[in-house]
């Protein structure tokens, strides 16, 4: 059942965006995800779109695995369009019912809202689709390099990122297992009073953070006998260097966010 | 009374790049009261065929029947199987969350609905017939050591009766003394309770003393069957997927074809032992 998990797993399909240098598709993305905010006008959003489309298209990345990783937080875009749908102030009242008022900027709102966010998830989510959390974090690295001057522990930070993400699939396969090795002991996730539940999810809980805190023991052990000792000195097997194509996904975003700006500011 | 693999296939991963046939057209038929030995490679499937006989994993194509009727059919109690079906997973010891070792023993039959005498009655008796002593019944489970957890563990799915008791690996990272103990704890519950064991190992020793049937896996498929004796007769076959019979199988293959007659299948150290000494005392 955690396997369903989708949203933000590496999909390899070896597409030229697979290829690209991971700081380009960083960049894109924050890019991407900026340039949804300061309009909402159609022209912007059918621009941001084609370039989602794009994107998507040359990614590979199948359309069905990206929907399948977006159900899992179709609730919290629902709710956020409930929300602006009756929330929203505005003269121009198309329904009234006893008091709950649909205006017309309300739907409006909602309707650029819902569009924003799943734009966002997908935009966000086809970053990690394309990216190991190892190029991620050499990415983060390598841009943030500089804040070394003023003393912040970039290395270690990118570190912690990257054993976080390392450990996730690692503590789902942990999850599944002490969750079937819980239902084998008759333990019901789903039904039964909730106390009841609340007393199952300790079964799955307290076995969880004890091998998470066991492994965390463990890696700090074979890192510290593998002389890791933080970031000074270290070099990389595989540096990030700039290609060709690395210039050409640069200039397309930066031509894409100008014309986001142009287009906002115009129409 | 038995367990019926009926064309069983499971595929991880459906429909993504990582799809991967775990189990192709498996069929088996493991009767009432038997011991069945599962062995196989790393990824040949033991321990995903297995979760599918208490209804953990929900088979591809194919089925599983107990005592006739259908696991997967929607009317099917889960929870009913599972008091039958008992399951102990790889390192059991991982899952044990309890204060003491006894509440932790009594979180299966309580699930189970039991009456709270029963549920006493039931775990007391599990941890005696894993041989916990009784001093360490109301200590932390995390304080006892590697050995004791996991007859705790054990003696967690024991306390709930099961009539056919699966063990993935149970003997996985113990040192031989508390392989023994295990092994034969197990053999002892066979006898005594009547029960069905079906043991999933790579260690054709631990299985070889115990099974009276063994089922080799390999990438998913059933790779060879019969009893021990049968099954190690075909060494050259299991070497060729990396697995190899007991040594004492090879040490009365050398001596035999050095033209030493020993008799009968000899497959354990005991047996080996004694034939030898009978061709010595000539």
């Amino acid at each position: 059942m955690l396997r369903d998990i989708t949203i933000g797993q590496y999909y390899q399909t070896g597409s030229v965006i697979h290829k690209l240098d991971p700081r380009v598709k960083l960049a894109a993305t924050i890019l991407y995800v900026i340039s949804l905010f300061p309009f909402s006008t159609l022209p912007v959003y059918a621009i941001a779109t084609v370039f989602l489309v794009m994107a998507v298209c040359v990614s590979k990345v199948p359309i069905r695995h990206i929907i399948k990783g977006l159900k899992t937080v179709m609730i919290l875009v629902v709710m956020t369009g409930i929300m602006n749908i009756f929330l929203t102030k505005g003269e121009n009242v198309l329904v009234d019912i006893y008091g709950v008022k649909i205006t017309q900027a309300g739907l409006e709102r909602a309707f650029y809202m819902v569009i924003r966010l799943i734009y966002l998830i997908i935009g966000s989510s086809l970053l990690t689709y394309t990216t190991t959390p190892n190029e991620l974090t050499d990415a983060i690295e390598k841009s943030l390099k500089p804040l070394n001057k003023i003393k912040v522990p970039v290395h270690e930070f990118s570190i912690m990122i990257s054993l976080a993400l390392r450990f996730i699939p690692i503590l789902v396969e942990e999850a599944d297992k002490i969750i079937k090795a819980q239902s084998s002991r008759g333990a019901d996730f789903e039904e039964g009073s909730f106390f009841v539940k609340i007393k199952n999810m300790v079964s799955i809980i307290v076995p969880l953070l004890i091998s998470a805190i066991r492994r965390a023991d463990d890696l700090a052990l074979a890192m510290d006998s593998r002389c890791y000792n933080g970031g000074g000195g270290r070099t990389k097997l595989h540096p990030l260097k700039y290609k060709k194509k690395d210039v050409i996904g640069y200039v397309t975003v930066i031509v894409y966010f100008a014309l986001v700006i142009i287009v906002g500011l115009m129409l | 009374m038995s367990i019926i693999i009926d064309h069983l296939s499971y595929i991880y991963d459906i429909g993504t790049p990582y799809e991967r046939i775990a189990l192709a057209n498996i069929n088996l038929v493991i009767n009432d009261n038997e011991f069945v030995g599962i062995i196989g490679h790393t990824g040949s499937g033991k321990s995903t065929l297995i979760q599918h006989l208490n209804g953990l994993l929900k088979p591809t194509r194919g089925s599983v029947y107990y005592n006739g009727a259908d696991i997967f059919d929607k009317d099917y109690s889960k929870k009913q199987l599972r008091r039958e079906v008992g399951m102990v997973f790889q390192y059991p010891e991982y899952q044990l969350f309890e204060n003491s070792v006894i509440e932790d023993v009594k979180f299966g039959p309580r699930n189970l609905g039991m009456s709270n005498l029963d549920v006493d009655i039931c775990s007391y008796d599990a941890l005696k017939k894993v041989g916990i002593p009784d001093s360490l019944i109301d200590a932390s489970p995390f304080k006892l050591s590697g050995g004791e957890q996991r007859r705790v563990a054990i003696a967690g799915v024991l306390a709930m009766k099961p009539k056919v008791l699966i063990l993935d690996e149970p003997t996985a990272g113990l040192d031989p003394k508390g392989r023994d103990t295990i092994l034969q704890l197990i053999a002892k519950l066979r006898k005594e309770e009547n029960i069905t064991v079906i043991l999933v190992s790579h260690s054709m020793e631990d299985v070889a003393k115990y099974a009276d049937r063994l089922v080799v896996l390999n990438e998913g498929m059933v790779y060879a069957e019969g009893t021990p004796q049968k099954v190690f007769e075909q060494y050259a076959k299991l070497e060729k997927i990396g697995l190899a019979a007991p040594q004492t199988v090879y040490l009365i293959n050398k001596l035999r074809e050095n033209g030493i007659e020993i008799s009968g299948n000899v497959i354990e150290p005991k047996m080996a032992a004694c034939e030898i000494a009978k061709v010595l005392s000539y």
